[in-house]
């Protein structure tokens, strides 16, 4: 058999990747400067005056976070209670929204999902039900996806006024579809063994996906409901901009009369809340793959 | 004078032919399984083990040919029946498909999906009566792994998975046991005594007995009937002592085309 001529061959020492990396760097960073172009970006406005100013007093106030009132009134709730009340507020705002984000994304995922589809349907009626029931299960998924929870919370403040339902609601919707397509896709991914091994000793469909599925997923389903119990944390904040009273609200009162130190120790509250949640996530997700190893 | 009591067909292959997409798997395979034997399925990788077992529990129908269960035409089980009837044959798949997360009485508890409804599954996986334990504990001891009974199964050796497989199996109670090479990822030392266990309780229940096997050896000192299958063709199908060693060699003899030149 003919030898190749070797020679024809790259230099083991130059990556032919090499080319192709610059390439692709030279194109993020055009199509980077034309968009800032496009948008009237002025980078120049992050330095003005005012800002670094602004920017120098907030970041200042980092060091000394506030555990009382910058400007006192008499007959308030003393500061730290109110912080903690906040926290708390933002805590049951999100865990309210994920207890129904759950259910509902985890009926979403099964109804989108292939995974515990008969491999040998014959009937025909029984393929067209399964097969519009995945399309409008994927199709809504995709929708209540696709706009953001705060312009559902726009939309639902609007139409039901400011309360803690409409932005529970708002947050919900597109919450339960991410989960959703999350949940299907780990079913999907998932070693179909053990549920083709119950298929074959007689279980039905459902039992099989059941007991052959969702114990191995498991891990992975509550990992991500972890890290999207800290978004609807995050989001539960980001609803206090507009009117709900969780933590974001508080931020907005103390930042509107600059009273960054205030501002600070919400933020530290915050961060020691997720610190704290992911810490929880973490052992549990560590308990669980202990038993999957 | 009374005649010896004749053993029944379990399963029939009537001129069994399978493809996948256009491709076959088994060819014209004609032959008679009865109740009680144990069998060896021998044969190279791909040469259509897998889908005759497959066949034989129903989970595919022969795309030409017929195949007999317990006397009746496999096509003609009704849906019901079919989930009645592979609840009545276990499998023991290669990679024994157990769920690792649990322990391994819930593993052994598995074996009886086919048995119960949905809420006697949770209620058997979730609480189990200490009647129901105690019967797990009892077949745990058969295949000499009782101390396991609360350990989760991700914690089990290679050789302990096995064991926790068979026992779901015997949990299953099952008048036909389908082993698709279950020893062929440990040493040739646990697979034997595997495929002991396996003939003792196929023995004890009084069940068929149908196992794929890479190692000839074993399939030659333990099972008293041997098919080999080559290119979805039985390549011959008689006891041990029958079976010449051109007829071995010819089975595993490679194709021209899976012979690597060198050069």
């Amino acid at each position: 058999m003919a030898k190749k001529n070797i020679t024809s061959l790259p230099s083991p020492n130059v990556s032919p990747l090499i080319g192709k990396r610059r390439s692709v760097l030279f194109w993020i960073s055009l199509i980077t400067i034309i968009c800032g172009f496009l948008i009237g970006l002025k980078p120049n406005n992050l330095f003005s005056n005012n800002s670094l100013k602004l920017a120098t007093e907030f970041f200042k106030a980092s060091i000394s976070p506030a555990i009382d009132y910058e400007n006192p009134v008499e007959g308030t709730e003393p500061f730290l209670k109110v912080v903690a009340e906040s926290i708390l507020v933002t805590l049951k705002f999100a865990i309210l929204a994920m207890s129904v984000s759950v259910p509902a994304g985890a009926i979403l995922a099964f109804l989108s999902t292939t995974a515990w589809w008969p491999e040998d349907i014959k009937s025909t009626t029984k393929k067209s039900l399964l097969r519009t029931l995945h399309i409008i299960a994927r199709s809504w998924i995709a929708f209540a996806r696709s706009i953001h929870e705060l312009i559902w919370g726009i939309i639902f403040i609007t139409a039901m006024g400011l309360s803690t339902e409409a932005a529970i609601v708002a947050v919900t919707i597109p919450f339960s579809g991410i989960l959703a397509k999350i949940y299907a896709e780990i079913f999907e991914e998932h070693s179909k063994e053990a549920q083709r091994m119950f298929r074959a000793i007689g279980a039905g469909y459902f039992v099989s996906f059941l007991v052959g599925i969702i114990p191995s997923a498991l891990p992975d389903i509550i990992s991500y409901t972890f890290y999207r119990l800290e978004c609807a944390l995050r989001t539960a904040a980001v609803f206090g901009f507009v009117g709900i009273e969780t933590i974001g609200y508080r931020i907005k009162l103390s930042s509107d009369e600059f009273h960054y130190q205030e501002v600070w120790t919400y933020l530290y509250a915050l961060f020691i809340t997720i610190a704290l949640l992911e810490w929880w996530g973490g052992k549990i997700r560590v308990s669980l793959n202990n038993k999957h190893v | 004078m009374t005649k010896p009591a004749q053993k029944k067909a379990a399963f029939v292959f009537e001129e069994v032919k399978h493809c996948y997409s256009g491709v076959p798997a088994l060819e014209k395979i004609d032959l008679k399984i009865n109740e009680g034997e144990k069998i060896a399925i021998v044969g190279p990788s791909g040469s259509g083990k897998s889908t005759f077992l497959n066949i034989i529990n129903a989970s595919i129908q022969p795309t030409h040919g017929n195949i007999k269960i317990f006397g009746k035409d496999s096509h003609l089980y009704s849906p019901k029946e079919l989930k009645a009837l592979r609840s009545n044959i276990s499998l023991i798949p290669q990679n024994l498909a157990l769920v690792n997360s649990f322990r391994v009485w819930q593993n052994v508890i598995t074996g009886g999906i086919g048995h119960y409804g949905f809420l006697k599954l949770i209620k058997n996986l979730f609480a189990p009566s200490k009647n129901k334990l105690a019967d797990i504990h009892s077949i745990l001891e058969r295949v000499g792994i009782e101390e396991k009974l609360y350990s989760i199964t991700s914690t089990l050796s290679g050789g302990q998975k096995q064991r926790v497989a068979v026992a779901r199996s015997i949990f299953q109670s099952p008048s036909t046991i389908l082993a698709d090479e279950p020893v062929s990822s440990v040493d040739p030392a646990r697979a034997a005594s595997l495929v002991k266990i396996l003939l003792k309780v196929a023995e004890e229940e009084e069940a068929t007995l149908l196992m794929s096997l890479h190692n000839l050896d074993l399939a030659m000192r333990h099972f008293p009937r041997i098919i080999g299958i080559r290119n979805g063709n039985v390549h011959f199908d008689q006891s041990p002592d029958q079976i010449s060693q051109s007829q071995l060699e010819e089975l595993y003899e490679l194709k021209e085309s899976e012979i690597l030149q060198d050069g």
